[in-house]
Formats: C-alpha cells, structure tokens, sequence
C-alpha cells in the first residue's frame, strides 16, 4: 500500500487521492505529514487524479466536482494539497475555520488575523522561533460552540519574501522536502489552550510595532471577517460565537513596517508577566 | 430606493423616537462597546461605547432632546451636538437597522 492510498483526516473527515504517480506520491504524503491517517477500511472522500501528463491535469473530487491542475504553475503535489485543504474546508463540520496564524503563549493561544499580506504568516513563525508553539500559520479551526482552536498541522508554505532575521531563526528545510514548503513543527502536540488574545495584524508607518487596545465588539467583527463563508456559513451562529470569543480575548490591533517591529511587539506583550 | 432616499433625507423632529429594525438585534458587550445584528440582512455593525449607549435608547420611549440630556451626562467631557446624534441615527435608518418612532 503506497502512502497516498493510506488517506489522510483532514478536520475530522477521511480524504483518499488516488492516479498519483509515485514520483508524486512522495512530496504530497510530504506536505500531509502533519495529519492523521486514515484508517484504511473506514470510508473516506475520494479524489483522483485523472491525468499527469502535458499542461493540463484533471483531479475529481468528491461530489462529481473536476479541477483543472497546470503543472507549470505549481508542482502538482502542492495544487492537490490544496485541493484537498479546500474540500475539508467546505464540509469541515462543527468549525469555523478562520484565516488567521495561531500560537501558544503563557496566557493561552493567541490568535493572529489581518489583510491578506499584512504579513500574517511572517509574525507566526517569527512568533514561533521565538519559543510559543506553534498552532497553525495560516488556517484556525475553532469549535461551534466550544470556541476550542485546533491545531492545523498544514505544512508551512513559505514561498515569499521572508526577513532574513526571520529565516535565520527557522531551521533549515529537510533537503528532501517540496520547494517553498518546511513540514509542520511538532504536528503529534495535544490541543492548544484556550484562545486567550487575539493580534489583528496592519502595516504601520512606523519600524516599531504599535499596540492599541480593540474594543470587544471591534475584536468581534474583526474575528467574523476571518472565518472563512463555506455554503453552509450561518452568520448569525457565527457572530455569536465570535462575540464570546471576543469575551474571553484580549484583542489588540499590531502596527508595524517591518515583521521584526511587529514580532517584537508581539512577542513583548504576549510574554509579558 | 426610493425608501433609502427618504430616509436618509428625513430628519427626526424634538419629539421623535426611533426603535430597532425588525429582525435587529443589540448585543451589549462587557467593556461597553456593543454589536448590532440584522438578521434579516445578515449584517452587524461594532458600536463602540458612545454609539452603544444611543442605541440602547431605541424603545420608542426617548426623544431626541432626551436622549442628548442623557448622553451629556453619561459623556460630560466629550462634546455631543444633537445634529451629529440625528445624523448617526438617520445612518442608522437609512442601513435599516434603526427605524424611526414608537
């Protein structure tokens, strides 16, 4: 049994690909490493790549859905990677799932959410190499009801611009491992604490971060805009949800120019005694 | 349209009093800032402490000039002019969140 037949659990429901070549099967049980396997005789949503050849790959997804996958513009791996993120997101039951970077700190985890490009991931990882485990750098499922964040083992895609004060904290990627990815930090860790603060991430004018204190229902509004709308999204559910949230965070909005006037900022006030 | 137009054009007179849209709901938060839900719309809004208070007079009870007595002095140092107040509840209006009298 290769290890793409092995399936994965990708927010709670099975996932099997199947039509990779075995060239390929290697780099995407990479970049999946991170999330439990599936057990072989428990039913799973099938995938399958329809062809791996020429410009123009088909992967059918469950549900009768067909993507078109262009090899020159990622490696194929990572665009059923994605794929797949995406199907578990659009039937995640029980989560939200919020765009957002998440760590563990002294006070419990913080949540990290901004514009896309704010620089999100950067502040994470930055948060991360320096010492507060990491939860996920990019997507944060977080319970109905319980408010419970989950961890994202989603292997970190690191395919822009990084300061190199930042790069110089993260240990090198395996040399085997898929360009412009590095495997998730410690995927096996039990579940994070629960989500005491919340950073909403802005380029500032200014090097040094600057922190200024949110209101709850700022922080409320600011959480609802991270969940990401699958088409069962109930938005009232939602804000209810965030408002307690909200209740249980200290929010704060983070300005910087730079990730490392950000990630000193940040890592200042969630360390702070 | 026609309906937007004429809300946002009407101005309350001293013995308006306006109430939450149906479907709206207030969501009065612990540090005093507060959230408004439209149901209807699937919309909010954040209310931050000033604009909660102002919201929490929607009862059809509060007129205007009563709801300024209060506000001033609930807010002595902060400067609230009854134009200002009638604009933000005419925006408010006009969103279809408030609507006007009892």
């Amino acid at each position: 049994m290769g290890p793409v037949d092995r399936g994965w659990i990708l927010l709670g429901r099975g996932f099997r690909c199947h039509g990779v070549p075995a060239d390929l099967q290697t780099d995407l049980a990479a970049l999946l490493q991170g999330f439990p396997a599936a057990d072989p005789a428990a039913e799973a949503l099938e995938l399958r790549l329809e062809t791996a050849e020429g410009p123009e790959a088909l992967l059918a997804g469950p549900g009768g859905g067909i993507w078109k996958l262009r090899p020159e513009e990622a490696p194929l791996s990572s665009q059923i990677e994605y794929r797949l993120v995406s199907e578990a997101i659009s039937r995640a039951a029980g989560r939200w799932i919020l765009h957002a970077g998440a760590v563990e700190g002294p006070r419990g985890t913080c949540l990290v959410v901004g514009e896309s490009g704010a620089g999100k991931t950067s502040l994470t990882l930055w948060l991360w190499s320096g010492g507060l485990r990491l939860v996920t750098d990019d997507l944060c499922p977080i319970g109905h009801g319980t408010l419970a964040a989950e961890r994202f083992p989603r292997a970190l895609h690191m395919d822009c611009e990084y300061s190199p004060r930042l790069l110089e904290r993260i240990p090198p990627r395996p040399p085997s491992y898929p360009a412009d990815y590095y495997p998730f930090p410690d995927a096996s860790g039990g579940a994070p604490p629960p989500v005491s603060d919340l950073l909403v991430l802005e380029r500032g004018p200014r090097p040094a971060g600057e922190i200024v204190p949110l209101s709850q229902a700022e922080a409320a509004h600011l959480l609802l805009g991270a969940v990401i709308k699958s088409p069962a999204f109930d938005y009232g559910q939602a804000l209810m949800d965030m408002i307690r949230l909200s209740a249980q965070c200290r929010a704060h909005r983070l300005r910087a120019a730079t990730p490392e006037g950000a990630g000193a900022a940040a890592l200042a006030l969630l360390t702070a005694g | 349209m026609h309906e937007d137009i004429l809300d946002r054009d009407s101005r309350p007179g001293p013995a308006s009093t306006f109430t939450l849209a149906s479907g709206v709901r207030l969501e009065p938060l612990g540090d005093g800032s507060a959230v408004l839900y439209s149901k209807e719309l699937d919309q909010s809004l954040s209310l931050n402490h000033t604009a909660a208070l102002l919201c929490s007079f929607a009862d059809g009870q509060h007129t205007l000039p009563a709801m300024l007595q209060e506000m001033r002095q609930t807010f002595p140092e902060t400067p609230i002019e009854e134009s200002d107040l009638a604009g933000f509840l005419g925006d408010l209006v006009a969103r279809h969140f408030l609507q006007w009298g009892p």
